[in-house]
């Protein structure tokens, strides 16, 4: 689905340069859960911001489709801008750490507002999505009224809802207490798996990591699977 | 800190204007000369004081008279216009002045003051000043004064170097200019009489003053010897009409008081948003130990001292806020109330204390709120909705608030007659229409929110977040109710004032053409043999009840009898019958409302030929727009030629018959270009005139709206970081940054838009006020209320506009940041 080729990012801090992702080369596949782990400040969003075309690479690819060869349109570091918008809103899902969820709509309406941006609309799939993050009880409550673990939880829903192909997630259970991480890692992965959505989270969290089918560790720019 | 130096200035500037023009509306009666205790003018403007007058009274032995002369005139450099207004060239008779016994010996400024029992403006002291440099007008150099501004405008289009000169218009080089702070300058250049008849043989003399006492026996004298086109004035009468002084007060007290308000809104939102975007960190130190009362005295030193601060830099870009804007002022207060605005003395300090007072009360007020929500929300970790119970206590507050304003607003208006209350009354009835709006706002989007279809998302999602913006915005909106309710109600009053004034100067100018001449020839004399047909005004000035009205003929024939416009009228069919029989009368609205008199009431005038008093009904109330007289009118059969003055001639009559007249006219001295005016022309002359006159009124209102779309721009850049997370969202979600940007601008324009629908019953209210209160006791006239949707439609278009010129700003700026650098900010 995506092929991160030789990827290069680094920035100048103080006149010094810092390269924070030097030759990173991954294959993502449909229906893939990947975690990235990391010490602070070792690139893992950095590099979830080049997949979700937020950022630009110093040099290197991210080919769609697996292709092998960059060709006109596949490569999504060269994209304009309306082209990164429009890859986002109809191949791309993406959950942060902080919930953002929107405090003056209801869950419901914060589940389907990608969906409704994509003219995605599908009842049943919206439910099942739901169900399987067992938030269909608080579909009516605002997002102040949930807990934290509820609210991440109505992230990934979100982020689910218009049906991507890849679900971004930013140390999504990094605000959470070890009970609600381990509750929402794991429905993270299984309803991914489930929906045949690939996913790709930037954890901290060993036991988080370890509910993916690759591990991998960003260390001094150089990406490699454990 | 920008919205508290935006209040400040356009406070400073609206102080500093009124002031100057207070001014100067003072000095109109008071004189540069000191120990003026009478004045000579002519009776109308239409008869001219002339030099043979000046000499047939001195003549007659009255020595103390100084003649005065003036000429509005433009300055030149290089035979290149400078000034953009023209400049009152005022020519004294020095030489009779300085002869004057009481000119040597000045009266102490107590006695004058005393004497004159009119407020000190600093005039009386300034004129002992003057006096001194009058004595150089005449011994020294030609040599001419005026005030310090003047002087600077003026030599701002010279260059020095080249040593170029003032001119007149034919080239004339203009006596050494003398710079002299007194307000009495006002607009003028004084100079001594000959020099002022060397450069403009043409002006005519304006006033001649009497300078010291007379006795009871010279004074009756003096009145014997005037002739009947001119009068003599106590110079402590004030003699100009109360209700002109009043109404020009009324304008600047309404000017002043709306730039208020509108600056203590602003003050309070800007305080308000910057503590409330600081209430974590506040939240923080309390959290830390530190007492409630330690942050309060820390946040209010340093509110004081950016008020301060604010203050300084606001009053000196208000200085000069007021000096750009004073030309357009000045015309129009020119045209609106026919006073020379001048350059007051503006004492920085008085200035700066007014400003930094109001400033702070705002601050002061807006300081204890977000402390008060603070010391409730210190437990917790995450800013909570109201309990429902806290909702409805607040809620309920609101709509009390807006029956106590409303019920007050209700019971002043009709029961007080005092300006002041009225006043009062209109801004109570705007707030509770602010309370109104805020109490409705949830309901009213929530309506709108159901109009917009579910294939809008985004446009669905906007609207929702502009309920939210609205309890963050609350101040700024109502600062921008509060502009366009005056906005409309200024505006429909205008209209239906123009509408008034046009509808009643067609009907009643319905001859072919008009003749403004005073005194002779007569132009009636002219006419015949022409197949003109002439009808005369004839008008005298008497006295009734102490106050001096007009007396005016009116034709009784079938044409002029259609012409009347009246706006009440008795119910007897026989109305002009007894008109033209002498029993009863025609008065217009100033001498009904002005004298509380009704249609059917009896009353007693003097005869216009005879002076014998006798009683007359009054028939009817006639409109009579822009004159500040009362007036009633009677048959012209009633007048005697002899005793009455003629000013204004109608005429019918063909083309042809015209030109007749026309070189009649130009044989006997009268030029027909200026006196002979076609019933269109004169139409639009006056309907021109009015609209110039209601500029100041529009550049008001879009004042007023701008300085509330700023308030409502402060609150957006403050509440930019609020409304960040939610605008990073949509843009991950793959929406374009101008999407987000038109979003962002459209929840704004929402509240605005709601705003303007509560703000349009409320405007039409106002102008309700205006027209039939205020107008009623300022002006002593009143019209119908026009509401012309159009007009509504066109002010909504407008305030719309400027919200989105001035906020669009923030806006961009904030959707110009990349989507990256939000997301790293919030995560």
């Amino acid at each position: 689905m995506l092929a991160l080729k030789n990827l290069k990012k680094s920035y100048t801090d103080a006149g010094e340069q810092h390269t924070i992702l030097n030759n990173i080369n991954l294959t993502i596949n449909a229906g893939d859960s990947i975690s990235i782990q990391g010490a602070s400040g070792s690139g893992k969003s950095t590099l979830l911001h080049l997949l979700a075309a937020l950022d630009k690479p110093d040099s290197g690819e991210i080919l769609l489709n697996n292709s092998q060869q960059p060709n006109q349109g596949n490569d999504i570091t060269q994209f304009t801008e309306k082209e990164a918008d429009a890859y986002r809103q109809f191949r791309v899902g993406l959950i942060f750490q902080k919930f953002n969820l929107i405090d003056c709509i209801t869950v419901m309406e914060n589940v389907m507002l990608p969906a409704k941006i994509t003219g995605k609309v599908q009842g049943e799939y919206i439910q099942e999505l739901l169900d399987a993050l067992d938030i269909h009880r608080h579909i009516n409550k605002l997002p102040s009224q949930l807990s934290g673990g509820e609210q991440q939880r109505v992230a990934i829903a979100r982020g689910l809802s218009h049906q991507p192909p890849l679900l971004l997630a930013d140390e999504p259970t990094g605000n959470l207490d070890s009970k609600n991480s381990d509750l929402v890692s794991h429905l993270l992965v299984t309803t991914c798996k489930k929906l045949n959505t690939a996913l790709v989270m930037v954890t901290h969290s060993q036991k988080v990591a370890l509910l993916t089918q690759q591990q991998w560790y960003l260390d001094d720019g150089r990406l490699t699977q454990i | 800190m920008v919205s508290l130096i935006i209040a400040a200035a356009g406070l400073s500037a609206v102080l500093v204007i009124n002031s100057s023009a207070k001014q100067s509306y003072s000095s109109e009666q008071q004189f540069l000369v000191a120990n003026v205790t009478y004045t000579i003018t002519s009776t109308s403007s239409k008869l001219k004081l002339s030099k043979q007058d000046y000499s047939a009274l001195r003549v007659k032995g009255v020595n103390q008279l100084v003649a005065v002369a003036q000429t509005k005139q433009h300055v030149y450099v290089n035979k290149q216009r400078i000034t953009q207004r023209r400049i009152d060239f005022t020519g004294i008779d020095t030489f009779s002045l300085i002869t004057q016994p009481s000119f040597s010996n000045p009266v102490p400024l107590a006695e004058q003051q005393n004497a004159t029992a009119q407020p000190d403006t600093g005039t009386s002291k300034a004129s002992n000043e003057a006096n001194q440099l009058i004595r150089q007008l005449s011994f020294n150099e030609p040599t001419a004064i005026l005030h310090p501004q003047l002087l600077e405008i003026l030599e701002e289009s010279i260059n020095a170097n080249l040593s170029q000169q003032f001119t007149t218009q034919f080239g004339e080089p203009l006596a050494g200019l003398v710079a002299f702070e007194s307000a009495v300058l006002g607009n003028d250049i004084i100079m001594d009489i000959a020099e002022l008849y060397r450069l403009y043989p043409d002006a005519e003399l304006s006033m001649l003053l009497v300078v010291g006492d007379l006795t009871r026996a010279q004074e009756d004298a003096l009145r014997q010897f005037l002739p009947d086109n001119l009068k003599l004035t106590s110079a402590n009468d004030g003699e100009q009409d109360s209700e002109l002084t009043s109404s020009f007060h009324l304008n600047l007290m309404a000017m002043a008081l709306l730039m208020f308000v509108v600056c203590l809104f602003i003050v309070v939102n800007a305080v308000n948003l910057l503590l409330n975007s600081r209430l974590t960190w506040l939240k923080i130190c309390r959290q830390l130990g530190i007492s409630r009362q330690q942050l309060f005295v820390v946040q209010l030193i340093e509110i004081v001292l950016l008020t301060l601060l604010a203050s300084f830099i606001g009053v000196l870009l208000g200085i000069e806020l007021a000096k750009l804007a004073s030309p357009t002022v000045q015309a129009t207060l020119e045209n609106l109330y026919s006073v020379e605005v001048g350059f007051g003395e503006v004492s920085i300090i008085g200035l700066f204390i007014q400003v930094f007072g109001i400033c702070l009360i705002g601050s002061v007020c807006a300081t204890f709120i977000p402390l008060n929500k603070l010391n409730h929300q210190l437990a917790q970790t995450k800013d909570v909705p109201l309990s429902l119970t806290q909702q409805r206590f607040w809620n309920g507050a609101i709509w009390l608030s807006f029956g106590l304003f409303a019920g007050i607003a209700y019971i002043i208006l009709n029961n007080a007659q005092a300006l002041w209350l009225l006043l009062i009354a209109t801004a109570l009835v705007i707030l509770s229409g602010c309370c109104l709006l805020l109490a409705n706002y949830p309901s009213m989007l929530a309506f709108i929110q159901r109009f917009i279809p579910d294939r809008f998302p985004l446009l669905q999602l906007s609207s929702k977040q502009s309920l939210a913006l609205s309890g963050k915005t609350k101040i700024a909106c109502c600062a921008f109710f509060i502009a366009a309710t005056s906005n409309i109600g200024m505006n429909l009053m205008v209209d239906s004032f123009r509408g008034a004034t046009a509808g009643w100067l067609e009907q009643r100018l319905a001859a072919d053409y008009y003749v403004y001449n005073s005194g002779e020839p007569n132009i009636a004399e002219l006419a015949k043999n022409t197949g003109v047909n002439v009808s005369q005004r004839l008008e005298n000035y008497i006295s009734f009840q102490g106050k001096e009205m007009q007396q005016f003929s009116y034709p009784t024939d079938e044409f002029n009898q259609q012409a009347m416009v009246f706006y009440e009228q008795s119910e007897n069919k026989n109305l002009w019958r007894q008109f033209e029989q002498g029993k009863g009368v025609l008065v217009n609205q100033q001498f009904a409302f002005g004298f509380k008199y009704q249609v059917n009431d009896v009353i007693e005038l003097p005869h216009p030929s005879t002076s014998e008093l006798s009683s007359y009904k009054i028939l009817g109330i006639v409109y009579d727009f822009g004159n500040p007289y009362a007036q009633v009118l009677m048959p012209f059969d009633m007048f005697e030629l002899s005793k009455s003055k003629c000013c204004i001639y109608a005429l019918q009559g063909a083309e042809s018959k015209i030109d007749l007249l026309r070189e009649n006219m130009l044989a006997a001295g009268v030029n027909p270009d200026t006196q002979l005016l076609k019933t269109e022309d004169l139409l639009a002359l006056s309907m021109q005139a009015f609209d110039n006159t209601f500029i100041i009124t529009d550049g008001l209102n879009v004042v007023t709206l701008l300085v509330a779309a700023l308030s409502l721009a402060c609150a957006i850049i403050v509440l930019m970081n609020d409304i960040r997370p939610q605008n990073m969202l949509i843009r991950s979600m793959g929406v374009s940054a101008l999407k987000t940007q038109l979003l962002a601008l459209f929840q704004y324009l929402l509240l605005c838009f709601v705003a303007l629908i509560f703000a349009t019953p409320f405007g039409i209210l106002l102008s309700w006020i205006l027209i039939v209160d205020i107008n009623y006791q300022a002006f002593s006239w009143t019209y119908p209320l026009i509401i012309n949707p159009l007009k509504i439609l066109q002010i909504y278009a407008t305030s719309l506009l400027v919200v989105a010129i001035v906020i669009a700003i923030p806006i961009v700026r904030a959707g110009k940041r990349p989507l990256i650098e939000d997301i790293r900010w919030l995560n």
